[in-house]
């Protein structure tokens, strides 16, 4: 079982990817949803980056763009975890779930 | 004697102090308080703990109404309603106000909130206020309880109206109260209660930012204008104001673009040991927030709702 498995059995999360300096790794979103990847990209990035210019300790970022939710969390410096997720997912979760499983996001 | 009970619930000005008032035939125990937050844009007195009342439905039946306060900094007092005064009625009545930008969005937060109630319960979806905004209409909140799964009934309503408010308990009772002539109870009440008139008169307001402070949890809040122009604010925090107004940026680039998946409402920014950084966009403004770790996303999202709707032009209110 993939985590991207692990975390939808566990209504974390619907579609994840792994941005890694920007780029697509590890992604479970299917092609149909490759325009929402891209907002969900670019946006996240773009927040990220600000968020490094103007203030320290913000990790994670979340966006309700039409009735879709993005969350992106910081797993390091050079790497995102970006999660399309439903409206009532309890993000409190999604974030214990990265701190027990951090080491997998980077395999 | 049989007593029933009904709990009804909703957002602030859903009409939930009407609706016990115009079916009470005992004085109603409201618990009204002058409105310190943004509901003063509509009315003057808000409840904060609970409503009252007790209707009579034949010598040996009654019916105990309770009213939940509409404003979630008052939640403490739903919990303690649901769990122990009312934790033996037979229905919940949602109130939902039609005017409201997103009435969906009320409805997906009560549903969360007493889902748990509302799973040994029956449900009525009453909506209110539909003589100025019909829309959403019937078919559109049957489509909202089936996409979330619910058993509910939809009825519109007008609670300043005892009869129609009745409609709702009949619907309620009937099944357990075969024998109860409900003609002569809804001659009854409206004999003895009345039309109430005066259910959409705003009286005073405040500012929008005045009203955020009175939001649990909320530290700070700024006020952005269509051009991205602060129209008002008390963050003081020159990195914070920067990072809030690059967010309303984004959401401003993708709304350009809002073909590609829709429009931004808001984007919220967080971490382990810091304030929680906000904004929601709307139309023509958008309102950041700078709020307590501790304020869940649906709570924030349901405060700025409720603050970003009394800060539109309301001409019908007027």
């Amino acid at each position: 079982m993939t985590i991207w498995h692990e975390m939808a059995e566990q209504r974390l999360l619907q579609y994840g990817c792994v941005l890694d300096n920007g780029e697509v790794k590890h992604s479970s979103f299917p092609s149909e949803y490759r325009k929402h990847l891209a907002v969900a990209r670019q946006s996240l990035i773009y927040i990220f980056k600000n968020v490094g210019k103007h203030v320290d300790g913000y990790d994670e970022a979340h966006m309700e763009v039409g009735d879709t939710h993005f969350s992106g969390y910081l797993i390091d410096e050079n790497r995102i975890l970006v999660c399309l997720c439903a409206a009532e997912t309890n993000q409190h979760d999604v974030r214990a779930f990265i701190e027990s499983n951090k080491q997998r996001f980077s395999s | 004697m049989k007593d029933h009970k009904i709990l009804f619930t909703g957002a602030v000005c859903a009409g939930k102090t009407t609706a016990i008032r115009s079916l009470s035939d005992i004085e109603t125990l409201d618990t009204d308080a002058k409105a310190s937050d943004v509901t003063v844009r509509r009315k003057k007195n808000t409840t904060i703990a609970m409503d009252y009342g007790v209707l009579e439905l034949a010598q040996d039946s009654r019916v105990h109404l309770y009213g939940t306060p509409g404003q979630e900094r008052f939640s403490f007092m739903w919990e303690m309603l649901a769990n122990q005064f009312a934790h033996d009625a037979i229905g919940l009545v949602l109130l939902v106000d039609n005017t409201r930008k997103d009435p969906f969005r009320d409805v997906r937060f009560y549903v969360k909130e007493f889902g748990e109630y509302i799973r040994k319960r029956r449900l009525i979806i009453a909506v209110t206020h539909s003589d100025i905004e019909p829309n959403p209409g019937y078919n559109d909140y049957l489509a909202c309880i089936r996409e979330l799964g619910l058993m509910a009934t939809v009825m519109f309503v007008d609670v300043r109206n005892p009869k129609t408010v009745l409609s709702i308990v009949e619907e309620l009772i009937s099944a357990v109260e075969l024998e109860i002539n409900w003609a002569e109870v809804g001659e009854r009440i409206l004999d003895h209660n009345g039309f109430s008139l005066d259910f959409y008169k705003p009286i005073y307001e405040e500012t929008l930012l005045d009203a955020a402070m009175n939001k649990r949890g909320i530290l700070g809040a700024m006020h952005l204008g269509a051009e991205q122009e602060v129209l008002s604010s008390n963050i003081d925090e020159q990195q914070s104001v920067a990072l809030l107004k690059s967010m309303h940026k984004l959401s401003s680039a993708i709304a350009q673009k809002s073909e590609l998946v829709g429009e931004v409402s808001n984007i919220v920014v967080g971490g382990p040991a810091v304030r929680t950084l906000s904004m929601f966009s709307d139309d023509d403004q958008a309102l950041c927030l700078c709020s307590e770790r501790d304020v869940s996303l649906p709570v924030l999202k349901q405060q700025a709702s409720d603050l970003l709707q009394w800060s539109r032009e309301n001409d019908y209110l007027a």
